[in-house]
């Protein structure tokens, strides 16, 4: 998929990139897309005489459609006011009914008796954040320095990009099972192997947004700062951190939510029959999932975990991201 | 000993289908005090030639010798001023236009200081806490002035500075790069400035260097010997100009 699809893609949007400066070689991703390039017009055309002829005919047949009767402007104007809202009311009647049906369950649902595990739903949620918490503060920890690396070279800028695309497509729910037996074993910390799971749903995500920030630094910017005399630290402070500042937000808010569809799985565990578990929201929510089916804890879980996402989008990575945006907008 | 000699220089690119040669056997002095325009079609290089020489750019063969030695590395005596300003969005004019002083080892106060002095001097007293974004083109340039000339450079480098702006402001900036440069207070000795307006080159430099493209070459270094101020509808100017676009013409 990676070769394939999206190194191409990406070489492609390259050609976007909005540059200003007169001098150094663009990035340029290797791959397969070099070799092929010179495809790339008769995969075009191709595609068009395979597509262009049947929708052309179905063009044609539209437009043989025997007519109606002539409408005046007037009348037709009625008629499409009259179709409009008999689609519109539908639409709302039906969604009224639908969120009717949902709220009359759910308040059914929580108005039976809550059960005793509801009580740790505080703490689980607690020591859930928690753990995204360190294991946003470990993406974070390698993710800037290698982003920092890749904007002082090129080369390790053009060797690590396509590494990071193929390690990163790779479904992290995958490597679940390898990574909490290692860990159990080394260490029996579940708490550990918990985090790493986060993780791998976390970095990729701050690595991709980061790498992007820093291939659209300006290279008139980067030109400057040399130009000028910059301190490598100097040229970080000033330029490159500032610049990835909004990259580094958007990256977060998707690593945060990889994060949190990770943590469901990673909290809990069952392998040869023995249930590895950590107390968390995650693994409240599977134990009310898999084994005691208890709907009132399921819906507990799942409402407590989206208020704290709720809450943490609107309190915390909104307005960092109107700050980023307004201030470290690359515009001048 | 002149002041910038440059020795056979020649850079070439990796390019899709090979090597692409931008410059080639590019030789000439620079003396004390000299203000050079390079002019030339676009695409023959004069940018990257302008950025060789203050050593941002490395080249592929050839020398570069400031006051009879050679640099390593970029030459903190050259200051750039770009087309596009180059300003960082997120800092105040007051600190675009400090920013090549901490590479000098001023304490902040000091930076603070001179970058006052230089921000007064481009005529924007009073806009040393707006943005970039808060100026219109021809501020933001005068920024990109005060901050080439606040490390008080022995060599300006001026790449297309007026060729983003509107004609009006044009005029009035380079009437004042004119006063700065002949202000007997500014260190600064020397101006190299790449331009593609002809008229340009001729009202302000004392020297023209011609340039064809592919590859990059001088085809003609010729003294401007009009006297100051220069008046852009006297016979000679235009005369001159003709003379240097059919230099550029033929070759195009």
């Amino acid at each position: 998929m990676d070769m394939i699809v999206w190194q191409p893609l990406s070489t492609w949007a390259e050609k976007f990139k909005y540059e200003f400066a007169a001098s150094s070689g663009a990035v340029q991703s290797l791959g397969m897309f070099d070799a092929l390039s010179g495809v790339g017009p008769a995969v075009t055309r191709a595609l068009r005489s395979i597509l262009v002829p049947p929708i052309r005919l179905i063009g044609r047949a539209i437009a043989a459609l025997p007519r109606g009767p002539e409408l005046s402007p007037e009348q037709s104007r009625r008629v499409a006011a009259i179709v409009r809202t008999l689609i519109i009311g539908s639409i709302v009647i039906f969604l009224t009914w639908a969120l009717m049906r949902g709220f009359i369950a759910l308040v059914r649902t929580l108005s039976q008796p809550w059960p005793s595990d509801a009580k740790q739903i505080p703490e689980a949620i607690l020591l859930s954040t928690l753990r995204m918490t360190l294991a946003y503060a470990i993406s974070l920890a390698w993710t800037v320095p290698c982003a920092l690396a890749a904007s002082e070279s090129p080369r390790f800028n053009r060797v690590l990009s396509p590494i990071a695309e193929i390690v990163g497509s790779m479904p992290a729910t995958a490597l679940f099972p390898i990574i909490v037996i290692v860990v159990i074993q080394i260490t029996g910390g579940m708490n550990l192997a918990s985090i790493l799971l986060i993780l791998t749903g976390m970095q990729w995500y701050l690595l991709f947004n980061l790498l992007a920030g820093i291939n659209q630094v300006p290279e008139d910017l980067k030109e400057a700062a040399r130009a000028f005399g910059l301190s490598r630290t100097a040229r970080w402070r000033k330029l490159i951190l500032p610049a990835v500042t909004p990259s580094l937000i958007t990256g977060s808010i998707t690593a945060w939510g990889g994060g949190w569809n990770a943590l469901i799985l990673s909290e809990y565990f069952v392998y040869k029959n023995q249930t590895y578990q950590v107390l968390g929201i995650g693994s409240l929510l599977d134990a009310a999932t898999y084994k005691s089916g208890n709907g009132v804890m399921i819906l507990l879980s799942l409402l407590s975990m989206i208020a704290v996402v709720l809450l943490l989008n609107r309190l915390m990575w909104r307005p960092l991201y109107n700050l980023a945006t307004e201030r470290y907008r690359l515009d001048y | 000993m002149a002041f910038l000699e440059l020795k056979n220089i020649s850079k070439s690119f990796a390019h899709a289908k090979g090597m692409l040669k931008v410059l080639e056997g590019i030789t000439f002095d620079v003396e004390e005090g000299e203000f050079v325009a390079i002019v030339g079609p676009s695409g023959c290089g004069k940018s990257t030639l302008l950025r060789i020489i203050n050593g941002i750019v490395p080249m592929s063969s050839g020398q570069v010798l400031y006051r009879g030695r050679q640099v390593d590395g970029i030459n903190l005596e050259c200051a750039l001023v770009f087309q596009s300003f180059a300003l960082l969005p997120w800092l105040s004019v007051k600190a675009n236009v400090e920013l090549g002083l901490e590479a000098q080892g001023l304490p902040p106060a000091e930076r603070e200081k001179r970058a006052g002095i230089y921000i007064d001097k481009v005529g924007l007293d009073g806009f040393e806490e707006a943005y970039p974004r808060e100026l219109s083109g021809g501020m933001k340039q005068r920024v990109g002035f005060a901050r080439a000339l606040a490390v008080e450079p022995k060599v300006l480098m001026l790449d297309e500075p007026f060729s983003a702006l509107d004609a009006l402001t044009a005029i009035t900036l380079r009437e004042e790069l004119l006063d700065i440069w002949q202000s007997p207070d500014m260190p600064v000795k020397n101006i190299v400035h790449v331009t593609h307006i002809i008229e340009e080159a001729i009202e302000l430099a004392d020297r023209i260097i011609v340039m064809a493209a592919s590859p990059g070459r001088i085809v003609k270094d010729l003294k401007v010997e009009l006297p100051r101020p220069r008046d852009r509808r006297a016979e000679a100017f235009n005369a001159l100009t003709d003379k240097v676009f059919s230099l550029i013409e033929e070759r195009g």
